[in-house]
């Protein structure tokens, strides 16, 4: 489903991808781990096509389709999907408002039909309460003044309603409580299915845990240096990354 | 047409409107459009007259034309230039006396309607007077077509204990020229509240100047404008605490595109012995782009004791990061722009009391977006 070929990426003139390669077939959930500023973000947002990481090299794949030089709202109508490690606060836009305006976005972009203001506020509700988010927390600005673990919880939320075909989560599980990690591990997991992927970054094994990887793998210095089974994650939950990149 | 010369004027220029040849207009039969929401009643000026045949109120309202009767002078002012301009060349001027126990369900409607074929200058007035304990909620509304040079003086009377709530939609025509003074005296108790869209003309000025007057008088004053092209949109107020408890707030939101100007001039004074005074003064200005500029200029002026007094004023572009984080969504960019720009004046809109005026104000934002869209600023 995503081909990454010898990906480099460059931020304000400093390389910071140099030469990255991944492969994720449809239904596949995939972990990448690593250091501190080596790159995870980096590799998120030039998925999305955020201005300012710029593809020097290599090629991005999403279904055979190439993603380099598209608009980061055109991505998303091919299937992508990025959860933030930092969610943006939109002061005076109503979730409602922005997740109805998303979702037909994204219905007009494939050539579907509007949904109803009724139909889009019922499915919004269920999708919230599965996550424990309230009623009162969706009549706010998007993210305005939410806690970390709350601005978490809605990116969970965005993810349930726009039904992506690759959801590459950066570090959603971070500032999550525990309870709150097993609900989001919940609404990832009967998300899964053979037609849709993941790409999720973390630092904690206690998520991968909850959910079960295919792969992982392990990103330092700009590229993918060590892969492996859900084993390898336990193995740096021993030896730490020093140990591992050794 | 004598300069406007005084430092308040430093930001706007009016010296396109010198080489102009403005004629007086005629007082016609010109047919009125209906009143776009259900009104109380109304009162209607065109090109400067009163048009007594499109006008009406409801019981408890009651209106007098001025004839001879002197008017308040605007001397206290920050300055008098368009006060000036109006007694030079004035034409109808009307006041409308409100009593207590008017329980209107739907607000008054204020038209001031201005159509130059050829060029006009305009120079209507009106006063109102809110007696004690009476209420009144009305949208003044300024359009039109062609070009015109408008100096409108309304003057607003709140005596003890009343209430206004005044919504301006400013959507005069794009070659307009639209000068106007807005004088509010607050006796105690009272409470005025003020709403101020503006997205019309070539260049405007609206001048506020309101004087609290009483313990417990009120002023809160919300604006927004958007402004495109080569507009030039200035809010000049003076705030004064005359007497001790009174609390004022303003709120200012400005956006701007094209080459268009934007001007905030707030001035607030606390005379001495209006002690306790609590004033609030805050401007926002969204650049859409780098041609666009903002001009604010606050002036605080505290002569009493234990007074709460804030000012701020920001400037700013559109946030990057939330334009990102609306396209990663798939909201095309120039739908996410309208967002942001939208979210930017919507907190101050939904504080305006008055609800019969939103969705018009709304609409026009939207149609404000489309229109900016298509140019592309
Ligand atoms: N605008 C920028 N200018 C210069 N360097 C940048 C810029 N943005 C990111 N970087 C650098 O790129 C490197 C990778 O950052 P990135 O955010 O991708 O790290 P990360 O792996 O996500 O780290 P973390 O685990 O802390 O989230 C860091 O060294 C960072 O300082
Ligand atoms: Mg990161």
């Amino acid at each position: 489903m995503l081909t990454i070929k010898n990906l480099h990426v460059g931020v304000s003139g400093k390389d910071i991808l140099k030469g990255l390669d991944l492969n994720i077939g449809p239904g596949e959930v995939h972990v990448i781990m690593g250091p501190n500023g080596a790159g995870k973000s980096t590799l998120a947002y030039a998925l999305a096509g955020r201005e300012g990481y710029d593809v020097t090299q290599g090629d991005v794949l999403l279904d055979g389709q190439s993603l380099v030089g598209m608009e980061p709202e055109a991505r998303a109508a091919a299937g992508l999907f990025l959860a933030f490690q930092y969610p943006v606060e939109i002061p005076g836009v109503l979730w409602s408002t922005f997740l109805k305006t998303a979702v037909n976005a994204l219905r007009k972009a494939r050539g579907q039909t509007e949904i109803d203001a009724l139909g889009f506020l019922k499915m919004m509700k269920a999708r919230a309460e599965a996550l424990g988010i309230s009623d009162d927390m969706l009549k706010r600005a998007v993210n305005v003044g939410f806690s970390g673990g709350e601005k978490k919880r809605c990116e969970a939320l965005q993810l349930s309603i726009l039904e992506p075909r690759l959801a590459v989560l950066d570090e959603t599980d971070s500032g999550l409580d525990i309870d709150a990690m097993k609900i989001v591990a919940g609404a990832v997991n009967a998300l899964r299915g053979p037609q849709r992927s993941f790409l999720m970054i973390t630092h904690y094994q206690k998520l991968l845990d909850l959910i079960a990887p295919d792969r992982v793998h392990i990103l330092s210095g700009g590229k993918i240096i060590r892969s492996g089974g859900p084993e390898l994650a336990q193995h740096l939950e021993e030896k730490g990354f020093a140990g591992v990149v050794a | 047409m004598k300069g406007a010369g005084a430092e308040s004027w430093k930001y706007t220029n009016l010296a396109p409107a010198h080489s102009v040849a403005w004629a007086v207009p005629d007082r016609g039969a010109p047919a009125i459009p209906p009143a776009p929401h259900p009104v109380c009643g109304r009162i209607v000026f065109h090109n400067g007259f009163f048009v007594e045949n499109a006008s009406f109120l409801p019981k408890g309202m009651r209106f007098t034309q001025d004839i001879h009767r002197s008017m308040p002078a605007g001397k206290d002012e920050p300055d008098s230039f368009i006060a000036d301009m109006n007694a030079a060349h004035r034409q109808d001027s009307l006041t409308l006396t409100v009593s207590a126990g008017v329980g209107a369900r739907d607000p008054l409607e204020i038209v001031f309607l201005a159509q130059g074929e050829t060029p006009l200058r305009l120079a209507p007035r009106l006063s109102i007077v809110c007696e004690t304990g009476a209420s009144l909620r009305f949208i003044e509304r300024h359009e039109g077509a062609g070009t015109t040079l408008s100096a409108i003086c309304v003057f607003l009377d709140l005596r003890a204990g009343s209430c206004v709530d005044h919504v301006r939609i400013q959507g005069a025509a794009n070659a307009a020229y639209l000068l106007e003074t807005t004088h509010i005296h607050i006796d105690s108790g009272a409470s005025y509240t003020g709403f101020y869209y503006t997205d019309g003309a070539r260049l405007s000025r609206h001048q506020v100047c309101a004087t609290l007057d009483g313990p417990r008088a009120q002023a809160q004053i919300g604006a927004v404008a958007l402004l495109r092209a080569t507009q030039t949109g200035d809010l000049t107020t003076t705030i004064r605490h005359a007497g001790p408890g009174a609390r004022s707030s303003q709120s200012v939101r400005t956006v701007l595109g094209g080459r268009a100007r934007g001007i905030y001039q707030g001035r607030i004074e606390v005379a001495p012995g209006a002690d306790g005074t609590d004033a609030r003064q805050q401007s926002r200005a969204l650049l859409l782009s780098e041609g666009a500029e903002m001009d604010t200029k606050p002036e605080l002026n505290i002569l009493a004791d234990d007074v709460k007094c804030t000012h701020g004023a920001a400037t700013g572009s559109l946030d990057a990061g939330a334009l990102f984080y609306l396209r990663s969504r798939g909201i095309p960019e120039i739908q996410a722009r309208g967002l942001l720009v939208e979210g930017f004046v919507s907190a101050l809109l939904d504080e305006s009391p008055e609800q019969a005026a939103h969705a018009e104000i709304r609409a026009r934002i939207e149609r404000w977006l489309g229109a900016e869209r298509e140019i592309g600023s």
